[in-house]
Parts: structure tokens; sequence; C-alpha cells
């Protein structure tokens, strides 16, 4: 019997059907994988791993004692997304963002069209840390808001595909997509060859031409740059990558300078115009003038700039509104009242402890029920009940009554499993996945994403920050 | 290119420049205490180390009778910016945000480099076996410059590398020459032979003096050599003349043109003094002064376009 042959699935398993044979589209990867012995398996993570550091492919975990640089674990498994599944998928993001946009563009620069017609409540918009009344009235050229978003979708025990999370501001991840691909084929060749997989090596080329795309008027062959906080930031290898990739200089805050609202870079031939903007810098700490005037990663003057449109920020200033956990629950709604369309992919059922009734549903069902806080990333604060301690619960609660606008309850997701490389065999791991879109004057959804794998037995929490890894994600060009 | 790159770059160039002088310097200094004999007290090299290396301030009260703590200090105190593993742990962050423009091979030399001096139990190896110590040291940096030589492409990047590397190096030349002219007297004394040969070994000069002027060590003689050689990589005459021409391809009309003028300036006055200006003490202190108001000016020139940053603002970094 192969590596393979005693390998059972848990939940919804996304290689095997229930009776334990391979689907259609994992016949050939299962057939090379059951060929393997587990030391030639164990060799080839080996490779994987002594690739990314050679490399430097690192990231720094906050609050962690044993150093700052680690290596993200990419699995030996890659997932297999078939075509017509992907372009179900694709259409449902298209069509999320595109509704998402137009929220954002309504509630900055229009009518507040949805919030007067009472499709989402003003208070709920006005209380999110997310908004930024210092927006209002700033213009984006093309309306092109969400340039870079990142959607988590996980499956449910159907293998039905659900929203998540919207992650509208400065989501990351996307390095890695690119530098599993280059791994994978490195490390399993003879599989990868099996299939046709979707490309997503152009990324930087598409990044690119997005931001371009959205440059102010008049400015002919525009000036694009990467705005990082700097090397000690968590994704600062993702910042010099896309730098990298796009042939664009990687710059920080005392880098530029706004003269006259127009802004510049300190180059060794002086002052040199920038157009565009791809900022991996949270609104708060863009500009010391505007916002936060402690702020040594910001730009003094950047948003009076932006303001006159002598300069585009992507994404564009304020977004966090519309991927605040409390709002999310209401994008359904937009999707219908902006497109009069119906939602493709459905959101988690979702409560709101700030209504009374649903709040009581919540206290008493805590422990079948994860919460959230509304405006913590990286799976931080998050309590799945079922697995909580009573303490925590009781913590949970306590917090939540506190103040019921800062968390959301949603029904437990039982996510889809994939075999996964641990401890010398393969284990179903829960994955979710996180495709990125692009969005200026088209929109673009980039093959697959980055699968998040958790790699602790049982666990739902796939966040690198918790202990996850990822898979290679490989979107077929047919079935 | 961004500013802060190219300063990043030109730093990286003196930090390593700095670090393989000091390796050399301190092997020199090690092996000379050894032979010193009666007639040189080892506090007394040991401190002329120190001031060459623009040190002897900032260490102010150190004791520098024992030579061991002077190794220590130069080599494996990390809290001492002017040791070797500070200096080689700087480049390392420096090319850590200049990555985009050194080439991989560069950025691993450099890297290694670090993760060897980080490894090793460098304390007791520097007191046990400072010779191989030192001598990994150096070649982990020939390594480095090295690659940047066989792998860097000639654009900004490269050059002001090179810039920040050879100033350094005519800087620490000069300041050698001066430090030493004092130890021996002035260089038309006929001198004791062994000072000369250690100064002309701390700056890599030994085998190409000889073969030069055969084994006639004069003073005159050899300050000529260190200064005015046209090949020797050491001499201020060919730093300065590296620099010039690196200036020179980097200045347009408008860039760079106060730091290339007294980039040439220098140069000549280095390259066409009499052998009588020379030896007048004032040439070498002028000279010293002018090769640090040259880096001065290639940092306003380069580095500093724009209205100033608020630099309290900074500091917290």
């Amino acid at each position: 019997m192969g590596m393979l042959g005693s390998y059972l699935g848990r939940g919804f398993c996304e290689m095997a059907t229930e009776d334990g044979k391979p689907r259609d589209h994992y016949r050939r990867l299962y057939d090379r994988l059951d060929q393997f012995a587990a030391d030639d398996l164990e060799s080839r993570v080996q490779l994987i791993e002594s690739l990314f550091r050679r490399q430097g492919i690192t990231f720094a975990v906050y609050g962690s004692d044993e150093g700052t640089e680690r290596t993200w674990p990419l699995d030996l498994v890659p997932r297999i997304i078939p075509s017509a599944e992907w372009e179900h998928v694709q259409a449902g993001l298209t069509q999320r963002i595109t509704a998402l946009n137009a929220f954002l563009e309504d509630l900055y620069v229009g009518e507040q069209a949805a919030i007067n017609d009472g499709v989402v409540p003003r208070w709920l918009v006005e209380s999110s840390e997310g908004y930024v009344p210092e927006a209002v009235g700033i213009r984006v050229p093309s309306g092109a808001r969400c340039v870079v978003s990142g959607i988590d979708l996980v499956r449910d025990d159907a293998g039905a595909y659900c929203v998540l999370e919207d992650n509208l501001r400065v989501p990351s991840g996307i390095s890695y997509v690119l530098e599993n691909r280059v791994a994978m084929t490195r490390v399993l060749p003879v599989a990868f060859g099996r299939y046709r997989v979707r490309p997503v090596g152009h990324y930087g080329a598409s990044l690119l031409r997005s931001l371009r795309a959205i440059s102010p008027p008049g400015s002919s062959d525009p000036t694009v740059v990467v705005l990082t906080p700097g090397v000690f930031n968590s994704a600062y290898f993702e910042h010099a990558f896309l730098a990298r990739q796009m042939g664009v200089e990687l710059v920080e805050g005392r880098d530029l300078v706004v003269d006259d609202h127009v802004v510049y870079m300190r180059t060794t031939r002086g002052l040199a115009r920038v157009d565009v903007i791809y900022r991996r810098v949270g609104d708060e700490w863009l500009d010391p003038v505007s916002f936060r005037s402690d702020s040594m990663l910001g730009v003094p003057g950047l948003l009076s700039a932006v303001r006159m449109g002598t300069v585009t920020l992507a994404n564009a200033v304020g977004n966090g509104v519309a991927d605040d956990k409390a709002i999310y629950p209401f994008v359904p709604a937009m999707i219908s009242y902006y497109l009069g369309e119906s939602p493709i992919l459905p959101n988690v059922t979702t409560y709101l402890p700030w209504e009374p009734d649903q709040r009581s549903f919540v206290l008493d069902n805590i422990d079948r029920l994860v919460t959230k806080p509304v405006a913590e990333a990286g799976g931080y604060g998050i309590v799945i009940g079922p697995k909580a301690d009573a303490l925590t619960l009781e913590a949970a609660a306590a917090a939540i009554e506190a103040n019921p606008r800062g968390y959301i309850a949603q029904d437990v997701v039982q996510l889809s499993t994939h075999p996964t490389w641990v401890g010398g065999g393969f284990a179903p791991r829960h994955i979710d996945l996180r495709p990125f879109v692009l969005s200026s004057d088209t929109v673009e959804v980039i093959p697959g994403g980055l699968t998040r794998v958790a790699l602790r037995e049982g666990s739902l929490i796939v966040n690198s920050s918790q202990g996850g890894g990822s898979k290679d994600t490989w979107v077929l060009v047919e079935d | 290119m961004l500013a802060r790159h190219a300063e990043d770059l030109f730093w990286i160039g003196r930090y390593l420049e700095r670090a393989e002088d000091t390796a050399r310097m301190l092997d020199v200094t090690y092996h000379g205490v050894l032979e010193a004999g009666s007639e040189r007290q080892p506090a007394e090299l040991w401190s002329e180390l120190l001031e060459v290396l623009f040190l002897d301030d900032e260490v102010d009260g150190f004791d520098a009778s024992a030579g061991d703590a002077v190794g220590r200090l130069l080599i494996v105190d990390r809290t001492f910016s002017g040791s070797i593993c500070s200096l080689v742990g700087r480049a390392r962050e420096n090319a850590r945000t200049t990555r985009e423009w050194l080439s991989s091979e560069v950025w691993e030399a450099i890297n290694e480099l670090h993760l060897r001096l980080s490894r090793i139990d460098l304390e007791l190896a520097a007191q046990t076996r400072p010779y191989d110590t030192l001598r990994m040291v150096r070649s982990g940096i020939q390594s480095a410059t090295g690659a940047v030589d066989a792998s860097m492409p000639r654009g900004e990047g490269h050059r002001f590398f090179v810039v920040g590397q050879r100033l350094e190096r005519a800087m620490i030349t000069s300041r050698q020459l001066r430090v030493w002219r004092r130890r021996v007297g002035g260089f038309t004394s006929p001198a004791a032979y062994a000072e000369w040969v250690k100064l002309l070994r701390s700056v890599s000069a030994y085998e190409a003096y000889l073969r030069e002027h055969r084994a006639s060590m004069e003073g005159g003689r050899v300050l000529q050599f260190l200064l005015q050689s046209p090949d020797l990589p050491r001499s201020v005459l060919h730093c300065l003349g590296a620099c010039e021409l690196m200036m020179t391809s980097m200045a347009s009309e408008n860039y760079g043109i106060e730091s290339r003028r007294r980039a040439g300036r220098i140069r000549a006055e280095v390259e066409f003094a009499e052998p009588g200006e020379l030896a007048d003490p004032l040439f070498l202190e002028r000279l010293e002064e002018q090769v640090v108001e040259l880096a001065s000016l290639v940092e306003e020139d380069y580095f500093r376009p724009g209205p100033s940053i608020i630099m309290h603002a900074f500091e917290a970094f």
C-alpha cells in the first residue's frame, strides 16, 4: 500500500470522496504521491525549507521569543481547483469587489445613498474604526478604491464556497503565492507536469498595470512606488518582493517629501515626482499632519496631496470601514442594492451583538459559536466556542456585553480538509483560501490565491501568526 | 536611485573597508607587540592603533596596556561601534534594505560573514587564535567585495559602494602615515627598519614595495610610495583617482559638481606634490582633513535632496 492508501479525510475533503477515492481532478496527483517512499517525501520537505531560508523568504512574528525571522511552512501537497469551480468563485469575487467598491465610492464621494436608503445603518458606519471622515470628498481616478483586495473564502461541509472576511486595506500574502509556485515546480516537477495549471507569475506586471491605470490625470509616464513601514515590519519581505517584481522603488516615509501639495521622492538626482503610491502602511500612519502625529512611518502633508489629486494612493484612504467585521453582514445587501444581482458567494451566518435580540442569542449560545473582535486581524482575539474552556467563554461574554459593537458571532464552519504532510505521513488539516483581486479600470482575479492550512490537528485557525502553513494552489486550465 | 539607498551602499563600502583594515592592522599590531622587546611599550602600540582608527577619543580612559582587551574591543564587542562585529553587522543591516541593488552573491557573502561571526565563540577564538580569526574576517570581506566586483552592474549602486570604500581607505592610509611618522620621528630620519615594514604590511604594501625599491627601507620613499604610487590599490592617489573617476561618471550639469571638483583637486595635489612638500608634517594633516571634507561633500551632493527631515522625529527609531 502506498503513502496515501490509508488516508481518511474529515469534514469535506478536497481530495477524496466519501468512499475514500480521489476526485477526478486529484487523480494524477494522488497517483504520483502514492509512489513515493516516506523518506523521499521528507527530503523534498527539507528542500522547500532550505530554498526559502537561503532566499530569506521569512516573516517576523510579533511577541515571539524565538527570534524574529521565521519561514512559513509550505506544504508538500498542492491544492487543486477545477476550472468550472474557479469560474464560479471568480464571478463571485468580481461581483463582491465591485459592490464593495461602489459602497466606498458612495460613502466618501457620493450621496451616501445606501445609508440614506437604510441598506447599511449610518451609526454603524460612523462608529467604525476604519471610517475616515477626512477622506470624505477625496476622489480617486476611475473610482478605484479597492485596487488590491484579498477575500478569505472557506468551504462548508457540503463543499460550498463562502466568504469569511474581506481585506480591503493592505492584504498580504501574494508573495507567497508566487514563491510557492516557484518552489513547487522544483519540488514536485513530475506531478506539476501532469496538469495544465493557470500561471500566477505575471502578478507583478498586472499590479503595475493596475497602478499606472489610476495615476492622476496628465501624467503620461507615471512613477509608481511601494511605501513600506520599513525593515522591521512583518511583511517587509513582501514589500521588497513586490517592488522588485514591478521594477519600482521601495520607499519609506522619510524618502518622500510633499512640496506645494505634490509628492516627491529623494533621489541622488534631487527630488523626483511620484504619481502613484502602493502603500503598505495603515491609514492612521500615513500622514502625521492629518492622522497620528506620533507616526514616524508617514509623510507630512501626504493627505493634502491626495486631496488635491496630484498623487493616487492604492488602496484608497478609509477602506477599513468596508471590511469592518460588523459591516460584513451587510455586503450581500450591498450587492443587491448596487448591482441588482443576488450574491454568488454567500456569507457565513453572522450574529450582531449590538442588536438586543441577537445579543441574547449570542450570549446563550456562546459555546457553539465563533466570536471575533471586529477590528482585529491576523486571527487575534477569535474564540471558537466548542473548543474554548469556561473561563475563556466567560471573558468573551463579558467583553461582548461591555462593547457589543466591537464583536460579531458566527456559526462554526467546519472548514474543508486537505491531505497535508505532517510528522512523516499524510493527515487531514483544515484549509481556507485567500484569492487576490486587482481592480482598477478592469477587475482581474489572480488564479487561485493563498491556501492557508492549520497545521495543528483539528485547528480551524490558519493564520501565519497562529501556527499556520500554506499550500500551492493550482487552478486548472480545463477540467 | 533613492538617496537613502545610495547612502546605504556608500556606507556598506565604508563599513566593509574599515572592518578589513581593522583586521589587517590588528594582525600587524599583535605581532608587533610580540616582537617589540624592550624598545617600545605594548600600551603605546595599542593606543597608536586606536588613534589610527579614529577611536582614541571614543575610548577615552580605556586601558590599552592589555592587548587582549583591545583585541576583544575591536573584534568582538558588539556594544562598541568600531568593532569588526559591529561593522559587519551594520553592513548587513544596510544590505537588507538595499537588496534590490545588490546581487544575491554579494548579499549572501555579507550575510554569511555576519552569521559566522555570530556563530563561533568569537571571544575565545580572538584570544587564542587571533591570526586565524582575523584571516577569516579578511577573507570573508574579500569574498563580499570580490562579489561586488564580479557580479554588480556598473550603475549608480556600484559607484556609491566604490566611493565609500575608497574614501574610507584613503582616510585610513593617510591617517596611518601621520601616526607612523610621529612614531619614527619624521620621514627623513633613518628609521627603524621594522617600523616601516609594519606600516607597509598593515596596508598590504610590503611585497609591492620590495619589488619597487628592493629592501632599501627609507622613510621618504615609503611615504612617497603610499601617497603617490599610481599602481598600489591602497595608496592615497589610487583611492582618490578611483573616487574621481566614479564622481566624473555620476556628475551632471546640476548634480555632484562640488564633490567632483574637490575629488579632482585633492587628487592633483597628491599626485603632483614634490618630495619636499610631502615631508612637511602639515601636508599629511591637511590631506586627512580634505578627505574627510570630501566625504561630507558627497553626502551633501547626493544624499540630502529636498527639505531636511525633522531629525528629532526619527531619533526614536
